[in-house]
């Protein structure tokens, strides 16, 4: 009994060490780490240049964050969702509006966030525009325009 | 000549008294507990394979069930197929063990519906890329959902029932540790869903490895164990 539990372990404890290799190399065989790429622009610069545009090249899978100057307590805002060329290319993942404080006061500068995910090589250009989003609103007092690249890692 | 014959002659004149019957009756039995102790084995393997043979495949990023649609699709299809069948045997092989209790025999349930899930991940495919959400892609989705959330609970149901044997120490804390950890990882998963997409093809795999070593470890504990009486027995009788 001693001898058939003895390698019964040793049995299980070969097919368990067998087992975690094979998920390793299974994790390992073509696993590329997403790259990360941020823009971040403030609204200091939108004030000096009301047009902005940036060129990026991001790998297939990674994420582009872009974050903007924003005064949301003004009424103007980033318009939401961003307007992206071709979808298949990149496709928006998240959307937020950072804070500096948790109570801001009335006029205090914040930042709009958006995160974007590339999902197969090609280009796409997202365009953004701030304003007044309501009907009469003030509309396109700056604007943002970023043309990706997407490249197979 | 029967199958029963050709098995027979394939056996040494050294194994004493082994009639055909006799002979053919171990083989299939023991043929069948190797291949349930040896399905996350095989599963894993084929795994490895189908992706290795994916140009721009990223395990990080991509699904399992994503494979089916790459060259070596088949591969996968297969490889769910077989070892949703395994492992209802292996919830067969337990049914002695989990009769002491009605919660038990719940979770064998729950093991066996497990088996039949992964047969219905290999008929109906996932989404194909770029294509449209179609009855099989949705059964699929629905179907790995009731993996995911069964496969804990089917450990903490049959955690107190594996309390068999030499290992019975050991066999009860690991099935609940590995109930635990395949919640919390269904947690970290409705988080990556929502943040964090392309860490998922990782999490599945992590996932499944999880519920591979457990059934590895049940496996050659209970069926294993068995097996190998089973081969004491021919081999003096």
């Amino acid at each position: 009994m001693a001898g058939n539990l003895r390698v019964t372990l040793i049995i299980m404890a070969a097919l368990v060490a067998v087992l975690l290799a094979l998920g390793a190399c299974s994790l390992a065989l073509g696993a590329r780490v997403p790259t990360a790429v941020k823009i971040e622009i403030g609204s200091d610069e939108f004030a000096s240049q009301n047009n902005v545009s940036r060129t990026v090249s991001v790998p297939v899978g990674g994420t582009l964050t872009i974050a903007l100057g924003a005064n949301p307590s003004t009424g103007f805002s980033w318009s939401e969702p961003p307007a992206v060329s071709d979808a298949a290319v990149l496709e928006q993942t998240s959307n937020k509006l950072l804070l500096a404080e948790a109570k801001p006061i009335v006029g205090q500068p914040a930042t709009q966030a958006w995160t974007m995910r590339a999902l197969q090589p090609g280009t796409s250009t997202v365009n953004m525009t701030y304003g007044r989003p309501w009907p009469g609103g003030k509309k396109g007092i700056w604007t943002f325009e970023v043309n990706v690249t997407v490249k197979e890692k | 000549m029967t199958a029963a014959e050709i098995v027979a002659r394939l056996i040494p004149d050294r194994v004493p008294n082994a009639s055909a019957a006799r002979v053919s009756g171990f083989v299939v039995a023991s043929a069948r507990d190797l291949l349930i102790v040896c399905a996350p084995v095989l599963f894993q393997l084929a795994m490895v394979l189908a992706q290795s043979s994916q140009p721009g495949y990223n395990p990080l990023r991509d699904t399992i069930s994503s494979m089916v649609w790459g060259p070596q699709g088949w591969l996968q299809t297969v490889n769910f197929i077989l070892f949703g069948a395994l492992l209802i045997g292996l919830a067969w092989e337990l049914r002695p063990v989990l009769a002491r209790s009605g919660w038990a025999r719940l979770g064998g349930l729950l093991v066996l519906l497990l088996g039949a899930e992964f047969i219905i991940l290999g008929i109906c495919p996932t989404q194909s890329p770029g294509g449209a959400k179609d009855a099989a892609a949705v059964i699929h989705g629905l179907t790995v959902y009731f993996i995911v959330v069964s496969f804990p609970a089917a450990c903490f149901l049959m955690a107190r029932a594996l309390r068999v044997g030499k290992l019975s120490a050991f066999i009860f804390p690991y099935t609940l540790a590995t109930g635990v950890f395949g919640t919390g990882l269904i947690v970290l998963g409705v988080f990556l869903m929502v943040r964090e997409a392309h860490w998922f093809g990782m999490l599945e795999r992590v996932l499944l490895l999880n519920g591979f070593v457990w059934t590895e470890v049940v496996a050659v504990y209970f069926v294993g164990d068995g097996f190998l009486k089973r081969v004491r027995a021919f081999m003096s009788a």
